[in-house]
Parts: structure tokens; C-alpha cells; sequence
């Protein structure tokens, strides 16, 4: 388990991470979303041990993760802009990880060059975008790392291999139990892939949420009936958005207990349909409870 | 402590495979062109002896370019965010990163050192040029020297956020503080020149004549304290080496690079920046890159430091009176203030920050300037003659009445001290006849350069104050054989291994025969000067004989020089002349005609000469011409007794050419 504990970081007298707390809970996958410049990589930076935070801690299981060597050979991070040594080839960035990652699998990390159609002896450099990420997120599988951490991981890729990444990261989590922390400002990119999402806002952590639980407690609902109806007739309904066009009511709701379609159906209803939201969709219904336009943030 | 978590040799294998171009660099293509100049200088031509300095061409050009390349090479990622990134997230600690490259980055250096001494160690064996005693001498002082500049480059990198921004630093830090230091305190002197005094406590110190203005009354107290005012020195070479070689103004040929003083500084100064180092990069922010500092105060200070050299030459010029030239280079250097920003940091610090600044660092070089000079440092010095532990004469022969004395050697003896002394304060009422160059040490180590100037009338009570040959003889005694590796003839022409066997034996068996003479006959017919080198004490001693003490060395040497000549003309006597050059010891008859002369013309001459009767020998107890003949970079020499054929030569020549341009009239020939 990482955890982050008041971690603040400023740069240029502007504070980037203000006090932010976040736990990410072995076995997971871990979506973090947040507007350009919120601070997403700063935060993964500040994990991976290449910057250091001016307060606050940033422990694994106790124990604090700068500049602890062996605690580091538990992680790899794939950061959002790529860097590979000048001259190297795939096959020599497999050798440098090796060098470094003790559990590094040579073998797997053939077969995926293999099945991505990679030239191991092809230097790097005169790769195009999207096969330079192949190569970093297949190093980075390789090494059997416990904790994964990729910053816009999919950046580049086409819709065929990023599907692929995403079975290939979903089966490292649920074949090694290794964490994976990935970070976008595309919840769309996350949403099928993710666990647990957390919103970077401001600094800080602002909504963090088992998406299981985001998807199954909340629902837009279709309406009609033949009389006239207002938001207050929906009695015992937790009601986040009402909107009325013609006779049709269209209403999001947040239902833990499961009750709203008996309560609706006492109604007598004309028309009644549920409806399954995006994560974009409850995002935005969870901000503006909050208080947030949803725009600001994402 | 666990050395894996300090050195991860995978890391640094895979460090430096990046880097194959300046690995090839430098295990191939420095080695290699170190062993041609080295061929060429130090093998192929005949002229010098080798010295560390001869044998360091490279290596001294490399001290400025090749650990600060390998700083960039090993540490480069740090000024990248997108290498940051990629470096500091992998399973290594900040202090294993430091450490393994810093370590990494010497041992580099070392096998590169290794490989040229290796190199040069193995022409030797062919060619003896360099004793191995020096080879090692440079492997000790270059390993150091680079190490020094690597580690500082380092440290710079640690501070820094851009590779022109390390450069800078890493200048600084090499320069900086020995120029102001020079500056202020040395005024830019090879030589400390001291007020100094001995104090005579004997009467065998005290000079013959000692001259004070009448109205001096300092010099006349001091001469009643037995104080004299002698001329002392101090070498100023205690500058770590980067700073020397440039200070050396690239002369580097008499510079002494084997100074243990400046070596023990500058491992100290490493080691320090190292350990530094370590606590700098694990503190580094790593988010300051693509920048030259984190705050843009210590940007401006660092580009005020670098101004500093450049207004003390201002200053200079302001006291010479040159006001308009001030100011123009005052505005050149308000541009650089803005230039610098853009280059260091792409962006420009506000104006009135710059010239906030750049008043500043203008008033701190200027008042800095007006201090007067023997606020740093009390130039003055007084020696008792008790003091002195030693006074060494390296190398002296001076000439008196066609014979020679002999004074090369160190002088341990309170007597001898305080005769040399004596002579050394003496007024000269006269010319100089002979100038002796010695070398004063103290009991408390400390040493001073100084020397003893002579009017011919005082050559006689200088030779009867001062002891037998022996010390001569000493001096010859403490060479060791085996650290002897060339002896050289009119200090030029070296001889080669096989002859310098004979010649060895011969000059032992004059130096075991020397006696308490202080004044030795010279054959006038032909002396030359034969210096042995012998590599001892880290340094290159010379010894030298006139071959005119001895009639044999005399025979032995234009004997052998005769056969060898002999030998190599009869063996190529067609292709020989159009690869060599004649020249002859006795061509006064031309001096008034060189403008005239075809030197196609007097090579012929000479050429048909030799040609004539090189196969002739000499009589060298008879009057004799030497003539030099270079051929393919190395001197050979032919002796012969037709002086007068000789001379009728060049007679011919000079009348030729007085009958081509009619000079009858128009020049004095002085016959």
C-alpha cells in the first residue's frame, strides 16, 4: 500500500500539490484523472522518487519511498514524455532494465516485442510515437514491477494495441496482484479499465471512488406521465439532476438501497426506463453536488 | 557499509554503453594520437631529452576537455526533464548514481592514462626515450590532475540546471579563485619577488663591498644589524594545475609538473568536491532543468563572478587614463549581462535587476582592486644565515681565462653557505662576467630561487673562497645510474643507447678522477658540452661535462661521430643529400653575405666537400671544423683538419657572389 500523507510541492512559488492525502490499496487499478497542469505527474514524480516533496510523506507499507533503492525495485514508471538513450536498441533497453530490475523477464518481454511486431535490433529512435510507448510500457511489464505507475498511458497508441495495453495491464493485476496507477485527462480512457479513479483538483485530492460503486448507485431515469408532475412529487428519491422537456422527465439519481424503482413505479408512470451512465456522466453529477463545475476540473 | 549500494557496476556498464562515441574517444583515438605526437616529438627528433612536459602534449590538452565531456556524458540526463524522468525513477539511489559515475568516470580516465603509458612505455623499449620512473610520474599526476577537474565539473553539475550553466560553474571553480588570488596578491608573477635580507652571523657572510645611499639610513642600520639586501624569489607554483598550464602562458617546456605541493592540493580539493557532491546531487532539485539556477539571484551572482576578470583589466585601463575605451567596454559588457541571460537562461532577468547587479560586482572588483597589495600578504623576508640548510647550484660553468670552473651541486657546509652567500649579496661594481642561477633551502623546508652575479674581477676570489671539486664530483655521484636515460651533446644531439654505454663508462671514469682542482684546463681545440639526464626525484637532473677536460672523452666523442657519419653516408650515399642538410660550426666568412648567399650554393659546396673526403679521419689533437649534417630529423657529425680547404670554399662562394652584385665597394667585409 502507498501512502500519501499531506504532500505539498510548489514550483516557482506556485503551490502544485497543496496538503494532498491518497491511499492506493495493493491490486488495483488505479485511474487518476485531472485538468491539464493539476498536478497528475507532479504526483507520480513525487512517488517515483524523482522530485522531492517540501512536505508531507510518501511511504510504501511504512516506509518512505525517495531515494530507497530497494523499495524503488518494487516500482516502475512509465512517465508521459519518453526517453530513451540515443543510439539504443529495444533489445538494449531490455538489457538496461534488466540491470536494474532483479525480477526483469527477458523472455515475456521478447514475446511482447514479438507480438507487438517490434524490431529488437531496430534503434529506438527511428521508431514512430506510438511504438516508442510500446516499447516503455513493455520494458516496464517486464520488470514485474508491484507497482506500476504510467503517466497518459495510452498517449499515441491506436485503438488496436491500446486495447491490447489494457488486457495486458489487467491481466499483470490479476495474475500478480501488481498495483497499476495510471494517470489521464480522458476519464473515457480509464473508465473500462479502472478500479478506483481519484480526481485531482486544485492541489488536492477531491473525489476518490470505487467505480464499481459510482456505476451501480447511480442512475438516469426516463419519465413520463400523464399528469403533470415536479421535482418535489419524487418523494424519497435522492434526486441529483431534474430536467423536464415536454412530458418527459429525465432525472439522475444515486440509489444505494435499490428502492427508487418500486417508489417510481407507485407512481404509475406512463414511460419508465434506466438508463446506464458514463463515468463522465457521474463525474459530473458527483462535482455539481459538490459544488464544481465539471468543466473547471476536467 | 554495503559498497553495492555505493558502486552498481551494471548501471554504470549501461551508463557508459550510451556513450560509445566518447568511449571510442577516449581508449582509441587519444591513446592513439598521444603515441604519435609522442613518436614525434620525444622519438623522432633528436633535439631534447624527453621531460614530463614533453611526453603531456596531450595529456594537457585533454585536462580541459576530457573529464569535463565525461561529466557531460555520465551526468547529462540531470539538465533533461524527459532523462530525469527516466534516471532518477529507476531502483537506484541518488548517492549510488554520484558515486558510480564519479568512480566510473576516473577509472575511465585511468585506463585511458594507462593505455597511453602503456603505448609510450612500449616504443621505449625500441626506443628508449622515457625511464619508466616518469611514465609512472605522469600516470600519478594526470590520474590526479583529471580527477581534480572531473570532480569539480561534477560538483558544478550539481548546482546547475543546464550544461552551459555547468560549464560555467566548472570554470569558476577551476579559475577563479587562483586568478584573484594571483591578481591580488601575486600581480601575475611567475616569481614572488621579495624584499629580503640575509642576516650574516659570521664573517665569512659578510660582503667585500656593500654600497648604502648616504641618506638610506634603513640600509645603513640594517647593514650595522649585519642585514644585506639579496635577491629572492619564491616560485609561485603552488596554483592547482589547470590554472598553472594557463598561468605557464602554454610555455609549458620549463614548467615543473611534478609538484607534490599542488598535487596533495589537489586531491584534498577532490576528495572534498566529491564527498560535496554526493551531499549536493541527493539533495538536488531535479525539477531545475532546462535552466541555469533554481532562483535567478544566484543566476545574476554567477554571472557577475564571471565579469570579474574582465573588469580588473578595465580597472587597469581606467588607471592608465583611457576613459573612452572604459566606457565602450563598459556598455560591451552591459550587452553580455542581457546576452548571458539568454544564453544561460532563455530568458531575460529584468533590466534593472542586471544593472543592480552589475554596479555591484563593478564596485566589489574596484574597491577590491584599491586594496594595497601588502594587505595579503608581507613581502618582505629576512634569512639567517643559520637558517639555511643548503644552497644547491644546478647547473654552473663558467669560463676564466680559457679554463673552467666547475660549480654544479648542493652545498651542505656552513662554510660553503656562507661563502656563497657572501657573493650573493657582494654589490657588482662592474659587467656581469658570470651569472650562477641557485636554490636556497631552509631548515624548515621552505625554498627560495636566487642567484649570484659576478664581474670578471671577482671570478678569482669567488673560486678561492669556495671549497674543492668535490662537491662536483658529488653532484655527478648522485645520479643514478640506472635512472639515466639520455645524454645529449652540444644540448642538442642525443646519443643513442649503445653509444651512450661507452660514453657512460668514459664520463665514470672522469668522475672517479676528478680531484680537488677548482679550476680545470679545457682542450680550447674542441669542448663541448655533454649533459646527462637522469630522471630522479621526479623531476629531469641535468649534469654537465665539458668534454675539453678530457683529452679521451674529446677523441672518444668525435671518433664516434666520425664512424657513425661514415657509416651512414657509405651505406646511402646517392638518396643522402636530397634528405639532408649541412651546416658547419665555422661559417664567419659569410656573415656579411647571407642576404646574398644561395643556400642551394653552399650546400653543394659542402655537399662536394664531404663527398670529397668523408672516408678521411681526424686528427683532433690538430685544429678542426665540425660540420652537422641533419639528416631525416637526426644530427650527424663530420670532423675534419681542411680548415684551409674550407675556408678557400667559402671564399670562392663569397666572391661569387661579390662579382654577381658588384659588392666591392658597397660592404665592409670585416676579414
Amino acid at each position: 500500500m502507498i501512502q500519501i500523507k499531506d504532500v505539498s510541492k510548489s514550483f516557482n512559488n506556485v503551490k502544485i500539490l497543496d496538503k494532498l492525502n491518497c491511499t492506493i490499496t495493493d491490486n488495483c487499478i488505479y485511474g487518476l484523472v485531472g485538468a491539464n497542469g493539476s498536478g497528475k505527474s507532479t504526483l507520480l514524480r513525487l512517488i517515483n522518487g524523482i522530485y522531492k516533496q517540501e512536505e508531507g510523506t510518501i511511504t510504501m507499507n511504512g516506509e518512505e519511498l525517495f531515494n530507497n533503492a530497494t523499495l524503488k525495485q518494487k516500482i516502475v514508471f512509465v512517465p508521459d514524455d519518453l526517453f530513451f538513450y540515443p543510439g539504443y536498441t529495444l533489445k538494449d533497453m531490455f538489457q538496461f532494465y534488466q540491470a536494474l530490475y532483479p525480477r526483469f523477464d527477458e523472455e515475456y518481454a521478447v514475446s511482447l516485442a514479438k507480438m507487438f511486431k517490434l524490431d529488437q535490433n531496430r534503434k529506438i529512435s527511428t521508431f514512430s510515437k506510438g511504438m516508442k510507448r510500446q516499447c516503455a510500457l513493455i520494458a516496464s511489464l517486464a520488470t514485474n514491477a508491484e507497482y506500476m505507475f504510467f503517466d497518459e498511458t495510452f498517449d499515441g497508441l491506436d485503438p488496436v494495441v491500446r486495447n491490447t495495453m489494457k488486457k495486458l495491464i489487467a491481466k499483470k493485476m490479476s495474475e500478480q496482484n501488481t498495483t497499476i496507477i495510471m494517470t489521464s485527462h480522458n476519464l473515457r480512457e480509464l473508465e473500462d479499465i479502472c478500479d478506483r479513479l481519484g480526481l485531482l483538483y486544485k492541489g488536492g485530492i477531491l473525489f476518490e471512488s470505487e467505480i464499481d460503486n459510482l456505476k451501480t448507485n447511480m442512475y438516469k431515469v426516463q419519465i413520463s406521465f400523464a399528469q403533470e408532475k415536479k421535482k418535489e412529487d419524487f418523494k424519497g428519491i435522492d434526486i441529483l439532476s431534474f430536467k423536464k422537456v415536454g412530458s418527459i422527465i429525465t432525472l439522475v439519481i444515486k440509489d444505494e438501497k435499490k428502492t427508487s424503482r418500486k417508489i417510481l413505479e407507485k407512481m404509475k408512470p406512463v414511460i419508465l426506463d434506466y438508463l446506464p451512465l458514463t463515468l463522465e456522466e457521474i463525474f459530473i453529477y458527483e462535482m455539481e453536488v459538490l459544488g464544481y463545475e465539471f468543466e473547471e476540473i476536467i | 557499509m554495503n559498497l553495492k549500494r555505493l558502486f552498481n557496476w551494471p548501471y554504470l556498464r549501461q551508463n557508459l554503453k550510451k556513450s560509445k562515441g566518447l568511449l571510442a574517444i577516449i581508449l582509441g583515438i587519444i591513446p592513439i594520437l598521444n603515441l604519435l605526437i609522442f613518436i614525434a616529438i620525444n622519438v623522432l627528433s633528436n633535439s631534447e631529452a624527453s621531460t614530463l612536459s614533453r611526453i603531456s602534449t596531450v595529456a594537457i590538452l585533454g585536462l580541459y576537455t576530457i573529464p569535463i565531456l565525461l561529466s557531460m556524458a555520465l551526468f547529462g540526463f540531470v539538465f533533461k526533464r524527459k532523462s530525469v524522468d527516466f534516471m532518477m525513477s529507476m531502483p537506484l539511489e541518488r548517492k549510488t548514481i554520484f558515486v558510480t559515475n564519479t568512480i566510473g568516470g576516473i577509472g575511465l580516465m585511468i585506463a585511458m592514462l594507462l593505455l597511453n603509458i602503456l603505448l609510450m612505455g612500449l616504443v621505449s623499449l625500441w626506443v628508449p626515450a622515457v625511464p619508466g620512473a616518469m611514465l609512472f610520474d605522469y600516470l600519478v599526476i594526470w590520474t590526479i590532475s583529471y580527477s581534480f577537474v572531473f570532480t569539480l565539473t561534477n560538483l558544478a553539475m550539481t548546482i546547475s540546471g543546464n550544461r552551459i550553466t555547468q560549464l560555467i560553474v566548472t570554470a569558476l571553480f577551476l579559475f577563479l579563485i587562483p586568478f584573484c588570488y594571483d591578481t591580488f596578491i601575486h600581480n601575475n608573477e611567475s616569481y614572488q619577488y621579495l624584499t629580503s635580507y640575509v642576516e650574516c652571523t659570521t664573517e665569512s657572510c659578510k660582503p667585500e663591498t656593500y654600497l648604502c645611499a648616504t641618506n638610506d639610513l634603513l640600509c645603513q642600520e640594517r647593514k650595522n644589524n649585519n642585514q644585506y639586501a639579496i635577491d629572492l624569489r619564491q616560485e609561485n607554483n603552488n596554483y592547482t594545475m589547470p590554472y598553472q598550464l594557463i598561468r605557464s602562458r602554454l610555455d609549458w617546456n620549463d614548467l615543473i609538473l611534478y609538484n607534490g605541493g599542488q598535487l596533495l592540493k589537489m586531491t584534498l580539493i577532490s576528495v572534498f568536491a566529491f564527498i560535496l557532491g554526493i551531499y549536493l546531487f541527493n539533495r538536488r532539485k531535479m525539477e531545475v532543468c532546462e535552466t541555469s539556477f533554481e532562483n535567478f539571484h544566484v543566476h545574476s551572482i554567477v554571472k557577475c563572478l564571471t565579469m570579474i576578470p574582465f573588469i580588473l583589466f578595465v580597472y587597469d585601463t581606467l588607471l592608465d587614463g583611457d576613459f573612452i575605451f572604459v566606457i565602450i567596454v563598459l556598455f560591451i559588457f552591459l550587452i553580455y549581462f542581457f546576452i548571458y541571460d539568454l544564453i544561460t537562461r532563455r530568458s531575460i532577468i529584468r533590466w534593472q535587476h542586471s544593472l543592480l547587479y552589475f554596479s555591484g560586482v563593478v564596485i566589489f572588483t574596484f574597491a577590491l582592486s584599491l586594496i594595497p597589495r601588502p594587505i595579503f600578504h608581507s613581502q618582505e623576508v629576512v634569512l639567517n644565515q643559520e637558517e639555511i640548510a643548503a644552497i644547491e647550484i644546478p647547473e654552473a660553468q663558467l669560463s676564466y681565462e680559457g679554463d673552467i670552473i666547475l660549480y654544479q651541486g648542493r652545498f651542505e657546509e656552513k662554510e660553503s653557505i656562507a661563502h656563497l652567500l657572501k657573493w650573493m649579496n657582494t654589490d657588482l661594481s662592474q659587467e656581469a662576467y658570470g651569472v650562477m642561477e641557485i636554490k636556497i633551502e631552509l631548515m624548515n623546508g621552505k625554498k627560495y630561487n636566487s642567484s649570484i652575479v659576478l664581474g670578471e674581477s671577482q671570478i678569482k676570489s669567488f673560486v678561492e673562497d669556495m671549497p674543492s671539486g668535490f662537491v662536483y664530483k658529488n653532484a655527478y655521484d648522485e645520479l643514478k645510474e640506472n635512472r639515466i636515460f639520455a645524454i645529449s651533446y652540444s644540448n642538442s644531439d642525443l646519443y643513442s643507447p649503445k653509444q651512450r654505454k661507452g660514453l657512460l663508462d668514459r664520463l665514470n671514469k672522469i668522475m672517479s678522477e676528478i680531484d680537488e682542482q677548482k679550476i680545470y684546463p679545457i682542450d680550447n681545440n674542441y669542448n663541448q658540452i655533454i649533459t646527462v639526464y637522469a630522471y630522479q626525484d621526479h623531476e629531469v637532473k641535468r649534469f654537465q661535462i665539458p668534454s675539453g677536460i678530457d683529452y679521451e672523452l674529446n677523441e672518444y666523442i668525435i671518433k664516434n661521430y666520425q664512424k657513425e657519419f661514415q657509416e651512414i653516408y657509405q651505406a646511402k650515399p646517392k638518396q643522402f643529400w636530397e634528405n639532408a642538410q649541412v651546416d658547419t660550426n665555422d661559417d664567419s666568412k659569410f656573415a656579411d653575405y647571407y642576404g646574398y648567399l644561395s643556400f642551394q650554393n653552399i650546400q653543394k659546396a659542402y655537399q662536394d666537400f664531404i663527398e670529397a673526403y668523408y672516408m678521411e679521419e681526424v686528427d683532433i689533437t690538430k685544429p678542426m671544423i665540425d660540420f652537422t649534417i641533419t639528416y631525416k630529423n637526426k644530427n650527424y657529425h663530420y670532423f675534419t683538419n681542411r680548415i684551409k680547404e674550407v675556408k678557400e670554399l667559402q671564399d670562392k662562394l663569397v666572391e661569387e657572389v661579390k662579382q654577381l652584385y658588384n659588392l666591392d665597394s658597397g660592404v665592409d667585409v670585416d676579414e
